[in-house]
Protein backbone atom coordinates (compact mmCIF):
# COMPACT_ATOMS: atom_id res chain seq x y z
CA UNK A 1 0.00 0.00 0.00
CA UNK A 2 1.66 2.93 -0.71
CA UNK A 3 1.31 6.60 1.01
CA UNK A 4 -1.79 7.63 -1.82
CA UNK A 5 -3.60 4.35 -1.60
CA UNK A 6 -3.99 4.96 2.21
CA UNK A 7 -4.60 8.72 2.24
CA UNK A 8 -7.34 8.01 -0.10
CA UNK A 9 -8.96 4.53 2.32
CA UNK A 10 -8.62 7.38 5.29
CA UNK A 11 -10.33 10.24 3.12
CA UNK A 12 -12.80 7.52 2.40
CA UNK A 13 -12.86 6.30 5.89
CA UNK A 14 -13.23 9.78 7.77
CA UNK A 15 -16.67 10.75 5.38
CA UNK A 16 -18.07 7.44 6.41
CA UNK A 17 -17.39 8.27 9.85
CA UNK A 18 -18.62 11.94 9.37
CA UNK A 19 -21.65 10.97 7.95
CA UNK A 20 -22.32 8.17 10.69
CA UNK A 21 -21.80 11.04 13.24
CA UNK A 22 -24.54 13.06 11.93
CA UNK A 23 -27.79 10.14 11.53
CA UNK A 24 -29.91 12.65 9.87
CA UNK A 25 -27.53 13.83 6.51
CA UNK A 26 -27.99 9.92 5.86
CA UNK A 27 -31.91 9.73 7.33
CA UNK A 28 -33.28 12.90 5.68
CA UNK A 29 -33.19 12.02 2.37
CA UNK A 30 -34.50 8.62 3.05
CA UNK A 31 -37.29 10.12 4.74
CA UNK A 32 -38.07 12.51 1.71
CA UNK A 33 -38.06 9.97 -0.41
CA UNK A 34 -40.49 8.18 1.43
CA UNK A 35 -42.83 11.16 2.05
CA UNK A 36 -43.03 12.09 -1.55
CA UNK A 37 -43.76 8.68 -2.64
CA UNK A 38 -46.47 8.84 -0.17
CA UNK A 39 -47.71 11.98 -1.80
CA UNK A 40 -48.42 10.14 -5.30
CA UNK A 41 -51.26 7.53 -4.28
CA UNK A 42 -52.65 10.92 -1.74
CA UNK A 43 -52.49 13.42 -5.47
CA UNK A 44 -53.43 10.53 -8.11
CA UNK A 45 -56.09 8.29 -6.20
CA UNK A 46 -55.00 4.53 -3.95
CA UNK A 47 -55.99 2.04 -7.31
CA UNK A 48 -53.00 -0.17 -7.57
CA UNK A 49 -53.69 -0.61 -10.99
CA UNK A 50 -53.30 3.03 -12.08
CA UNK A 51 -50.27 3.41 -9.34
CA UNK A 52 -48.30 0.41 -11.18
CA UNK A 53 -47.67 1.46 -14.71
CA UNK A 54 -46.28 4.64 -13.09
CA UNK A 55 -44.16 3.48 -10.73
CA UNK A 56 -40.98 2.67 -12.31
CA UNK A 57 -41.21 6.43 -13.20
CA UNK A 58 -41.92 7.91 -9.47
CA UNK A 59 -39.42 6.16 -7.79
CA UNK A 60 -36.81 7.38 -10.01
CA UNK A 61 -37.55 10.79 -10.48
CA UNK A 62 -37.98 11.26 -6.64
CA UNK A 63 -34.88 8.99 -5.98
CA UNK A 64 -33.14 11.49 -8.26
CA UNK A 65 -34.60 14.37 -6.27
CA UNK A 66 -33.28 13.05 -3.29
CA UNK A 67 -30.21 12.98 -4.42
CA UNK A 68 -30.22 16.13 -5.46
CA UNK A 69 -31.08 17.29 -2.56
CA UNK A 70 -28.19 16.21 -0.71
CA UNK A 71 -25.53 16.58 -3.24
CA UNK A 72 -25.14 20.55 -2.96
CA UNK A 73 -23.99 19.26 1.01
CA UNK A 74 -20.97 17.20 0.08
CA UNK A 75 -18.05 19.48 -0.18
CA UNK A 76 -19.75 22.55 1.70
CA UNK A 77 -18.61 21.25 5.14
CA UNK A 78 -15.05 20.78 4.24
CA UNK A 79 -15.22 24.27 2.41
CA UNK A 80 -16.73 25.77 5.56
CA UNK A 81 -14.19 24.39 7.92
CA UNK A 82 -11.40 25.09 5.67
CA UNK A 83 -10.09 21.05 5.23
CA UNK A 84 -11.22 21.63 1.38
CA UNK A 85 -8.31 23.87 0.94
CA UNK A 86 -5.80 21.87 2.92
CA UNK A 87 -7.03 18.78 0.61
CA UNK A 88 -6.19 21.02 -2.52
CA UNK A 89 -2.42 22.08 -1.07
CA UNK A 90 -1.87 18.78 -0.16
CA UNK A 91 0.21 16.55 -2.59
CA UNK A 92 -1.94 14.02 -3.51
CA UNK A 93 -4.12 14.78 -6.71
CA UNK A 94 -7.07 16.47 -6.32
CA UNK A 95 -8.94 14.45 -8.39
CA UNK A 96 -8.09 11.51 -6.30
CA UNK A 97 -9.56 12.77 -3.05
CA UNK A 98 -12.40 14.35 -4.31
CA UNK A 99 -13.49 10.88 -5.96
CA UNK A 100 -13.17 8.74 -2.57
CA UNK A 101 -15.26 11.51 -0.74
CA UNK A 102 -17.72 11.25 -3.53
CA UNK A 103 -17.59 7.03 -3.22
CA UNK A 104 -17.90 7.82 0.51
CA UNK A 105 -21.17 10.05 -0.34
CA UNK A 106 -22.47 7.43 -2.84
CA UNK A 107 -22.06 4.70 0.12
CA UNK A 108 -23.72 6.78 2.63
CA UNK A 109 -26.64 7.98 0.18
CA UNK A 110 -27.18 6.14 -2.94
CA UNK A 111 -26.43 2.79 -1.64
CA UNK A 112 -28.60 2.97 1.76
CA UNK A 113 -31.58 4.35 -0.83
CA UNK A 114 -31.21 1.57 -3.24
CA UNK A 115 -31.15 -1.15 -0.60
CA UNK A 116 -34.18 0.43 0.90
CA UNK A 117 -36.38 0.98 -2.02
CA UNK A 118 -38.68 -1.95 -2.09
CA UNK A 119 -39.96 -0.67 0.51
CA UNK A 120 -41.37 2.15 -1.67
CA UNK A 121 -41.65 -0.14 -4.83
CA UNK A 122 -44.10 -2.03 -2.97
CA UNK A 123 -46.04 0.81 -1.46
CA UNK A 124 -46.49 1.74 -5.28
CA UNK A 125 -47.56 -1.86 -6.12
CA UNK A 126 -44.53 -2.25 -8.38
CA UNK A 127 -45.24 -5.71 -9.81
CA UNK A 128 -42.44 -8.10 -8.12
CA UNK A 129 -40.53 -9.16 -10.21
CA UNK A 130 -39.13 -5.50 -11.16
CA UNK A 131 -38.03 -5.15 -7.84
CA UNK A 132 -34.45 -6.42 -8.34
CA UNK A 133 -33.76 -4.61 -11.45
CA UNK A 134 -35.00 -1.39 -9.83
CA UNK A 135 -32.69 -2.21 -7.17
CA UNK A 136 -29.94 -2.58 -9.43
CA UNK A 137 -30.72 0.07 -11.75
CA UNK A 138 -30.15 2.37 -8.31
CA UNK A 139 -27.20 1.27 -7.07
CA UNK A 140 -25.54 2.06 -10.35
CA UNK A 141 -27.24 4.63 -11.44
CA UNK A 142 -26.69 6.28 -8.15
CA UNK A 143 -22.97 6.11 -8.81
CA UNK A 144 -23.18 8.30 -11.35
CA UNK A 145 -25.75 10.92 -9.93
CA UNK A 146 -23.24 11.02 -7.10
CA UNK A 147 -20.48 11.83 -9.45
CA UNK A 148 -22.52 14.22 -11.79
CA UNK A 149 -24.01 15.95 -8.81
CA UNK A 150 -20.37 16.56 -7.47
CA UNK A 151 -19.65 18.93 -10.14
CA UNK A 152 -22.00 21.02 -9.77
CA UNK A 153 -21.29 20.88 -6.04
CA UNK A 154 -18.15 21.90 -6.48
CA UNK A 155 -18.47 24.50 -8.95
CA UNK A 156 -21.39 25.93 -6.51
CA UNK A 157 -19.80 25.28 -3.50
CA UNK A 158 -18.36 28.88 -3.11
CA UNK A 159 -21.85 30.43 -3.46
CA UNK A 160 -24.77 31.32 -1.31
CA UNK A 161 -27.68 29.91 -2.10
CA UNK A 162 -26.56 27.30 -4.26
CA UNK A 163 -28.21 24.58 -3.83
CA UNK A 164 -31.56 25.52 -6.13
CA UNK A 165 -27.99 26.99 -8.55
CA UNK A 166 -27.22 23.43 -8.26
CA UNK A 167 -30.46 22.15 -9.24
CA UNK A 168 -30.79 23.97 -12.18
CA UNK A 169 -27.09 22.87 -13.85
CA UNK A 170 -27.44 19.27 -12.62
CA UNK A 171 -30.98 18.32 -13.73
CA UNK A 172 -30.10 18.57 -17.46
CA UNK A 173 -27.32 16.12 -16.73
CA UNK A 174 -29.32 13.61 -15.05
CA UNK A 175 -32.13 13.15 -18.05
CA UNK A 176 -29.71 9.86 -19.75
CA UNK A 177 -29.56 7.87 -16.70
CA UNK A 178 -33.52 8.62 -15.26
CA UNK A 179 -34.04 7.75 -19.21
CA UNK A 180 -31.83 4.38 -18.52
CA UNK A 181 -33.31 3.51 -14.95
CA UNK A 182 -37.13 3.61 -15.81
CA UNK A 183 -36.30 1.75 -19.10
CA UNK A 184 -35.09 -1.07 -17.32
CA UNK A 185 -37.15 -1.16 -14.40
CA UNK A 186 -40.53 -0.72 -16.88
CA UNK A 187 -38.97 -3.69 -19.05
CA UNK A 188 -38.48 -5.84 -15.99
CA UNK A 189 -42.70 -5.17 -14.87
CA UNK A 190 -43.73 -6.12 -18.44
CA UNK A 191 -41.61 -9.57 -17.79
CA UNK A 192 -39.26 -8.35 -20.14
CA UNK A 193 -35.47 -8.54 -19.92
CA UNK A 194 -34.21 -4.95 -18.56
CA UNK A 195 -30.71 -6.09 -18.43
CA UNK A 196 -29.74 -3.81 -21.66
CA UNK A 197 -30.68 -0.97 -20.29
CA UNK A 198 -28.75 -1.74 -16.85
CA UNK A 199 -25.66 -2.04 -19.17
CA UNK A 200 -26.14 1.02 -20.75
CA UNK A 201 -26.20 2.74 -17.24
CA UNK A 202 -23.17 1.26 -16.07
CA UNK A 203 -20.93 2.04 -19.24
CA UNK A 204 -22.67 5.62 -18.10
CA UNK A 205 -21.37 5.05 -14.56
CA UNK A 206 -18.37 4.28 -16.10
CA UNK A 207 -17.38 6.84 -18.03
CA UNK A 208 -18.48 8.99 -15.03
CA UNK A 209 -16.15 7.41 -12.93
CA UNK A 210 -13.17 8.71 -15.50
CA UNK A 211 -14.35 11.94 -16.76
CA UNK A 212 -15.88 13.01 -13.58
CA UNK A 213 -12.70 13.42 -10.97
CA UNK A 214 -10.91 16.06 -12.77
CA UNK A 215 -13.94 17.95 -13.70
CA UNK A 216 -14.71 18.27 -9.76
CA UNK A 217 -11.19 19.18 -9.31
CA UNK A 218 -11.07 21.70 -11.45
CA UNK A 219 -14.45 23.46 -10.16
CA UNK A 220 -12.96 23.12 -6.63
CA UNK A 221 -10.06 24.78 -7.35
CA UNK A 222 -12.01 27.74 -9.03
CA UNK A 223 -14.79 27.76 -6.15
CA UNK A 224 -11.71 28.07 -3.98
CA UNK A 225 -10.02 30.82 -5.74
CA UNK A 226 -13.35 32.99 -6.39
CA UNK B 1 -1.49 28.67 -34.74
CA UNK B 2 0.24 30.19 -31.43
CA UNK B 3 0.59 33.57 -32.53
CA UNK B 4 -3.25 33.37 -34.08
CA UNK B 5 -4.25 32.63 -31.21
CA UNK B 6 -2.60 35.03 -29.26
CA UNK B 7 -3.37 37.53 -31.48
CA UNK B 8 -6.73 36.48 -31.15
CA UNK B 9 -6.53 37.33 -27.57
CA UNK B 10 -5.31 40.47 -28.24
CA UNK B 11 -8.39 42.91 -27.73
CA UNK B 12 -6.64 45.87 -29.64
CA UNK B 13 -6.85 43.71 -32.45
CA UNK B 14 -9.79 41.72 -32.08
CA UNK B 15 -11.80 45.21 -32.11
CA UNK B 16 -10.25 46.32 -34.96
CA UNK B 17 -10.96 43.50 -37.05
CA UNK B 18 -14.33 42.69 -35.51
CA UNK B 19 -15.41 46.42 -36.65
CA UNK B 20 -14.31 45.17 -39.99
CA UNK B 21 -15.84 42.14 -40.32
CA UNK B 22 -19.03 43.59 -38.75
CA UNK B 23 -18.80 46.40 -41.80
CA UNK B 24 -19.49 44.02 -44.10
CA UNK B 25 -21.40 40.83 -42.05
CA UNK B 26 -23.92 42.80 -40.59
CA UNK B 27 -24.95 44.00 -44.07
CA UNK B 28 -25.13 41.23 -45.61
CA UNK B 29 -26.85 39.19 -43.34
CA UNK B 30 -29.46 41.56 -43.43
CA UNK B 31 -29.68 40.99 -46.88
CA UNK B 32 -29.52 37.02 -46.49
CA UNK B 33 -32.21 36.76 -43.68
CA UNK B 34 -34.43 39.48 -46.08
CA UNK B 35 -34.03 37.41 -49.68
CA UNK B 36 -34.39 33.70 -47.92
CA UNK B 37 -37.47 35.03 -45.45
CA UNK B 38 -39.38 36.63 -48.83
CA UNK B 39 -38.14 33.73 -50.44
CA UNK B 40 -39.35 31.02 -47.73
CA UNK B 41 -42.87 32.90 -47.24
CA UNK B 42 -43.86 33.98 -50.88
CA UNK B 43 -41.91 32.14 -53.16
CA UNK B 44 -41.55 28.65 -52.25
CA UNK B 45 -43.90 25.93 -53.34
CA UNK B 46 -46.48 25.11 -51.19
CA UNK B 47 -45.94 21.75 -49.29
CA UNK B 48 -49.09 19.23 -50.39
CA UNK B 49 -49.45 17.37 -47.40
CA UNK B 50 -48.89 20.75 -44.53
CA UNK B 51 -50.26 23.14 -46.54
CA UNK B 52 -48.37 26.21 -45.74
CA UNK B 53 -47.59 26.15 -42.48
CA UNK B 54 -44.63 24.07 -43.45
CA UNK B 55 -43.19 27.81 -44.15
CA UNK B 56 -42.30 28.12 -40.53
CA UNK B 57 -39.53 25.24 -41.31
CA UNK B 58 -37.28 28.56 -42.82
CA UNK B 59 -36.57 29.83 -39.55
CA UNK B 60 -37.35 26.62 -37.13
CA UNK B 61 -34.69 24.82 -38.60
CA UNK B 62 -31.99 27.38 -38.46
CA UNK B 63 -32.73 28.33 -35.48
CA UNK B 64 -32.12 25.12 -34.11
CA UNK B 65 -29.23 24.18 -36.16
CA UNK B 66 -27.13 26.79 -34.94
CA UNK B 67 -28.68 26.53 -31.50
CA UNK B 68 -27.08 23.05 -30.91
CA UNK B 69 -23.79 24.38 -32.97
CA UNK B 70 -23.45 27.49 -30.47
CA UNK B 71 -23.49 25.35 -27.78
CA UNK B 72 -20.45 23.73 -28.98
CA UNK B 73 -18.65 27.54 -29.78
CA UNK B 74 -19.33 28.16 -26.18
CA UNK B 75 -17.76 25.11 -25.61
CA UNK B 76 -14.86 25.94 -27.59
CA UNK B 77 -14.22 29.55 -26.32
CA UNK B 78 -14.86 27.73 -22.72
CA UNK B 79 -11.57 25.54 -23.34
CA UNK B 80 -9.93 28.42 -24.86
CA UNK B 81 -10.17 30.10 -21.83
CA UNK B 82 -8.93 27.44 -19.65
CA UNK B 83 -5.98 25.98 -21.57
CA UNK B 84 -4.49 29.35 -22.78
CA UNK B 85 -6.37 31.88 -20.25
CA UNK B 86 -7.16 34.09 -23.12
CA UNK B 87 -9.89 36.69 -21.56
CA UNK B 88 -11.18 37.25 -24.77
CA UNK B 89 -12.15 33.79 -24.82
CA UNK B 90 -14.55 34.08 -21.44
CA UNK B 91 -16.11 37.26 -23.14
CA UNK B 92 -16.66 35.16 -26.14
CA UNK B 93 -18.45 32.77 -23.97
CA UNK B 94 -20.31 35.22 -21.90
CA UNK B 95 -21.85 36.24 -25.47
CA UNK B 96 -22.48 32.77 -26.56
CA UNK B 97 -24.47 31.64 -23.89
CA UNK B 98 -27.89 34.27 -23.90
CA UNK B 99 -27.35 34.17 -27.85
CA UNK B 100 -27.79 30.29 -27.99
CA UNK B 101 -30.58 30.53 -25.27
CA UNK B 102 -32.51 33.10 -27.67
CA UNK B 103 -31.74 30.76 -30.62
CA UNK B 104 -33.11 27.34 -28.68
CA UNK B 105 -36.33 29.66 -27.53
CA UNK B 106 -37.06 30.52 -30.73
CA UNK B 107 -36.44 27.01 -31.91
CA UNK B 108 -38.98 25.66 -29.39
CA UNK B 109 -41.59 28.42 -30.18
CA UNK B 110 -41.94 28.07 -33.97
CA UNK B 111 -41.95 24.39 -33.78
CA UNK B 112 -45.07 24.74 -31.24
CA UNK B 113 -46.55 27.39 -33.64
CA UNK B 114 -46.11 24.55 -36.09
CA UNK B 115 -47.08 21.61 -34.55
CA UNK B 116 -50.57 23.39 -33.41
CA UNK B 117 -51.60 23.09 -37.51
CA UNK B 118 -49.92 19.63 -38.45
CA UNK B 119 -50.11 17.25 -35.35
CA UNK B 120 -53.04 19.24 -34.13
CA UNK B 121 -51.33 20.27 -30.52
CA UNK B 122 -48.61 22.63 -29.65
CA UNK B 123 -46.62 20.40 -27.68
CA UNK B 124 -45.69 17.01 -28.34
CA UNK B 125 -42.87 15.17 -26.56
CA UNK B 126 -41.15 13.86 -29.58
CA UNK B 127 -37.54 13.26 -29.32
CA UNK B 128 -36.36 16.11 -30.98
CA UNK B 129 -38.33 18.79 -29.33
CA UNK B 130 -37.76 17.38 -25.71
CA UNK B 131 -33.97 17.68 -26.72
CA UNK B 132 -34.38 21.24 -27.77
CA UNK B 133 -35.58 21.55 -24.33
CA UNK B 134 -33.08 20.04 -22.54
CA UNK B 135 -30.46 22.49 -24.25
CA UNK B 136 -32.36 25.06 -23.24
CA UNK B 137 -32.20 23.79 -19.84
CA UNK B 138 -28.03 23.70 -20.26
CA UNK B 139 -27.42 26.96 -21.84
CA UNK B 140 -29.65 28.34 -18.54
CA UNK B 141 -27.32 26.76 -16.38
CA UNK B 142 -24.52 28.54 -17.65
CA UNK B 143 -26.40 31.85 -18.09
CA UNK B 144 -26.77 31.23 -14.27
CA UNK B 145 -23.90 29.85 -12.78
CA UNK B 146 -22.06 32.68 -14.71
CA UNK B 147 -24.71 35.60 -12.68
CA UNK B 148 -24.23 33.76 -9.52
CA UNK B 149 -20.32 34.40 -9.26
CA UNK B 150 -19.30 37.55 -8.64
CA UNK B 151 -15.85 37.53 -9.44
CA UNK B 152 -16.00 37.14 -13.12
CA UNK B 153 -13.01 35.75 -13.41
CA UNK B 154 -13.92 32.83 -11.86
CA UNK B 155 -17.30 32.54 -13.50
CA UNK B 156 -15.70 32.18 -17.02
CA UNK B 157 -13.90 29.27 -15.84
CA UNK B 158 -16.35 27.82 -13.66
CA UNK B 159 -18.64 28.20 -16.62
CA UNK B 160 -16.47 26.79 -19.06
CA UNK B 161 -16.15 23.36 -17.06
CA UNK B 162 -20.21 23.32 -16.97
CA UNK B 163 -20.53 24.12 -20.81
CA UNK B 164 -17.49 21.43 -21.01
CA UNK B 165 -18.75 18.71 -19.31
CA UNK B 166 -22.45 19.76 -21.22
CA UNK B 167 -20.46 18.66 -24.52
CA UNK B 168 -19.45 15.74 -23.19
CA UNK B 169 -23.46 14.88 -22.12
CA UNK B 170 -25.19 16.03 -25.16
CA UNK B 171 -24.73 13.36 -27.72
CA UNK B 172 -25.62 10.62 -24.80
CA UNK B 173 -28.56 13.22 -23.92
CA UNK B 174 -29.15 13.14 -27.58
CA UNK B 175 -28.72 9.29 -28.11
CA UNK B 176 -31.15 8.76 -24.55
CA UNK B 177 -34.18 10.74 -25.09
CA UNK B 178 -33.94 9.05 -28.82
CA UNK B 179 -34.40 5.28 -27.24
CA UNK B 180 -36.76 6.65 -25.09
CA UNK B 181 -38.52 8.07 -27.64
CA UNK B 182 -38.45 5.07 -29.80
CA UNK B 183 -39.70 2.79 -26.74
CA UNK B 184 -42.83 5.14 -25.90
CA UNK B 185 -43.74 5.73 -29.66
CA UNK B 186 -46.82 3.39 -29.30
CA UNK B 187 -48.43 6.05 -26.65
CA UNK B 188 -48.22 8.97 -28.87
CA UNK B 189 -48.60 10.40 -32.05
CA UNK B 190 -46.36 8.87 -34.77
CA UNK B 191 -44.36 10.84 -37.53
CA UNK B 192 -43.31 9.57 -40.73
CA UNK B 193 -39.97 9.77 -41.46
CA UNK B 194 -38.24 12.41 -43.08
CA UNK B 195 -39.03 12.45 -46.92
CA UNK B 196 -36.60 14.17 -49.68
CA UNK B 197 -37.30 17.95 -49.69
CA UNK B 198 -38.18 19.47 -53.35
CA UNK B 199 -35.10 21.81 -54.10
CA UNK B 200 -37.15 24.36 -54.64
CA UNK B 201 -37.53 24.13 -50.81
CA UNK B 202 -34.37 23.12 -50.07
CA UNK B 203 -32.61 26.29 -51.53
CA UNK B 204 -34.30 29.02 -49.44
CA UNK B 205 -33.48 26.62 -46.19
CA UNK B 206 -30.06 26.45 -46.87
CA UNK B 207 -30.03 30.03 -47.10
CA UNK B 208 -31.71 30.77 -44.42
CA UNK B 209 -29.26 28.53 -42.05
CA UNK B 210 -25.96 30.56 -43.56
CA UNK B 211 -28.22 32.98 -42.85
CA UNK B 212 -29.06 32.46 -39.57
CA UNK B 213 -25.07 31.67 -38.47
CA UNK B 214 -24.18 35.33 -40.21
CA UNK B 215 -26.49 36.40 -37.64
CA UNK B 216 -25.07 34.27 -34.76
CA UNK B 217 -21.38 35.38 -35.77
CA UNK B 218 -22.57 39.24 -35.76
CA UNK B 219 -24.31 38.81 -32.40
CA UNK B 220 -21.41 37.54 -30.66
CA UNK B 221 -19.35 39.73 -31.91
CA UNK B 222 -21.52 42.92 -31.29
CA UNK B 223 -21.83 41.37 -27.48
CA UNK B 224 -18.04 40.94 -27.05
CA UNK B 225 -17.43 44.59 -28.63
CA UNK B 226 -19.72 46.21 -25.76
CA UNK B 227 -17.91 44.38 -23.74
CA UNK B 228 -14.64 44.73 -24.74
CA UNK B 229 -15.32 48.48 -24.74
CA UNK B 230 -16.41 48.22 -20.90
CA UNK B 231 -13.24 46.46 -19.87
CA UNK B 232 -10.89 48.47 -21.65
CA UNK B 233 -12.86 51.85 -20.72
CA UNK B 234 -10.52 54.74 -21.48
CA UNK B 235 -7.68 52.39 -22.63
CA UNK B 236 -5.29 54.37 -25.02
CA UNK B 237 -6.20 52.47 -27.86
CA UNK B 238 -9.68 52.30 -26.78
CA UNK B 239 -9.37 55.77 -27.36
CA UNK B 240 -7.78 56.00 -30.61
CA UNK B 241 -10.06 53.82 -32.72
CA UNK B 242 -13.29 54.95 -31.42
CA UNK B 243 -12.29 58.59 -32.36
CA UNK B 244 -13.81 61.57 -31.93
CA UNK B 245 -17.28 61.66 -34.15
CA UNK C 1 -44.71 33.79 -56.16
CA UNK C 2 -46.41 30.88 -54.84
CA UNK C 3 -49.62 33.05 -54.17
CA UNK C 4 -52.50 34.65 -56.37
CA UNK C 5 -52.84 37.71 -54.67
CA UNK C 6 -52.31 39.58 -51.67
CA UNK C 7 -55.10 38.58 -49.16
CA UNK C 8 -54.04 35.03 -49.56
CA UNK C 9 -50.40 35.28 -48.93
CA UNK C 10 -51.98 36.88 -45.62
CA UNK C 11 -54.50 34.22 -45.08
CA UNK C 12 -51.75 31.30 -46.03
CA UNK C 13 -54.73 28.82 -47.01
CA UNK C 14 -56.02 28.98 -43.14
CA UNK C 15 -52.61 28.84 -41.78
CA UNK C 16 -51.60 32.59 -41.50
CA UNK C 17 -52.28 32.79 -37.87
CA UNK C 18 -49.53 30.16 -37.29
CA UNK C 19 -47.10 31.12 -39.84
CA UNK C 20 -47.17 34.90 -39.30
CA UNK C 21 -47.02 34.73 -35.34
CA UNK C 22 -43.86 32.52 -35.96
CA UNK C 23 -42.11 34.65 -38.01
CA UNK C 24 -43.06 38.26 -36.73
CA UNK C 25 -41.68 36.51 -32.89
CA UNK C 26 -38.79 35.44 -34.76
CA UNK C 27 -38.10 38.61 -36.50
CA UNK C 28 -38.64 40.65 -33.18
CA UNK C 29 -36.46 38.41 -31.35
CA UNK C 30 -33.82 38.90 -33.86
CA UNK C 31 -34.15 42.22 -34.30
CA UNK C 32 -33.69 42.28 -30.00
CA UNK C 33 -30.37 40.63 -30.20
CA UNK C 34 -29.37 42.95 -32.53
CA UNK C 35 -29.49 45.95 -31.37
CA UNK C 36 -29.32 45.19 -27.27
CA UNK C 37 -25.60 44.81 -27.85
CA UNK C 38 -25.73 47.98 -30.45
CA UNK C 39 -27.19 50.13 -27.55
CA UNK C 40 -25.09 49.41 -25.55
CA UNK C 41 -21.94 49.91 -27.11
CA UNK C 42 -23.42 53.06 -28.70
CA UNK C 43 -23.82 54.28 -25.41
CA UNK C 44 -20.27 52.78 -24.10
CA UNK C 45 -18.62 54.82 -27.00
CA UNK C 46 -20.40 58.02 -26.68
CA UNK C 47 -19.68 58.01 -22.77
CA UNK C 48 -16.16 57.67 -23.54
CA UNK C 49 -15.64 60.24 -26.05
CA UNK C 50 -17.61 62.94 -24.11
CA UNK C 51 -14.73 61.93 -21.02
CA UNK C 52 -12.04 62.54 -23.38
CA UNK C 53 -13.32 65.93 -24.62
CA UNK C 54 -13.27 66.51 -20.71
CA UNK C 55 -9.97 65.61 -20.62
CA UNK C 56 -9.41 67.84 -22.86
CA UNK C 57 -11.07 70.47 -22.30
CA UNK C 58 -9.62 70.54 -18.88
CA UNK C 59 -6.00 70.22 -20.33
CA UNK C 60 -5.99 73.21 -22.54
CA UNK C 61 -7.10 75.48 -19.60
CA UNK C 62 -4.75 74.62 -18.07
CA UNK C 63 -1.86 75.25 -20.70
CA UNK C 64 -0.63 78.67 -20.32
Amino acid sequence: MTSLDRFLLGQFQRQLKLAFSRPGEILNPIWFFMMVVALFPLGMGPRPEQLAPLAPGILWVVALLSQLTVSHRLFASDYEDGSLEQLVLSDHPLALSALAQVLAHWVVSGVTLALLSPLFAVVLALPSEAITTLVASLLIGTLGLSLIGAIGAALTVGIRRGALLLSLLIIPLYVPVLIFGTSAVVEASRGDDGSAWLALMGAWAIASLILAPPAISAGLKISLDA
Amino acid sequence: MWTFIHKLGSPPWFYRISGVILRWLLPMTVLALAVGIVWGLLYAPVDYKQGNSYRIIFIHVPAAVVALAGYYVMAFAGALSLIWKIKLADTAMRAAAPVGAVLTAIALFTGAVWGKPTWGTWWVWDARITSMLILLFLYLGVVALWDAYDNKAAAAKACAVLSLVGTVNIPIIYKSVDWWYTLHQGASIKFSGESAIHSSMLYPLLLNIVAFYALYACVVLLNMRAQVEVDNRHARWLVEQIGDD
Amino acid sequence: MAFESWSEVWQMGGHGVFVWSAYSVTLLAIAALVIVPWRRSRAEVKAQRAWRARQQGAASSHAP
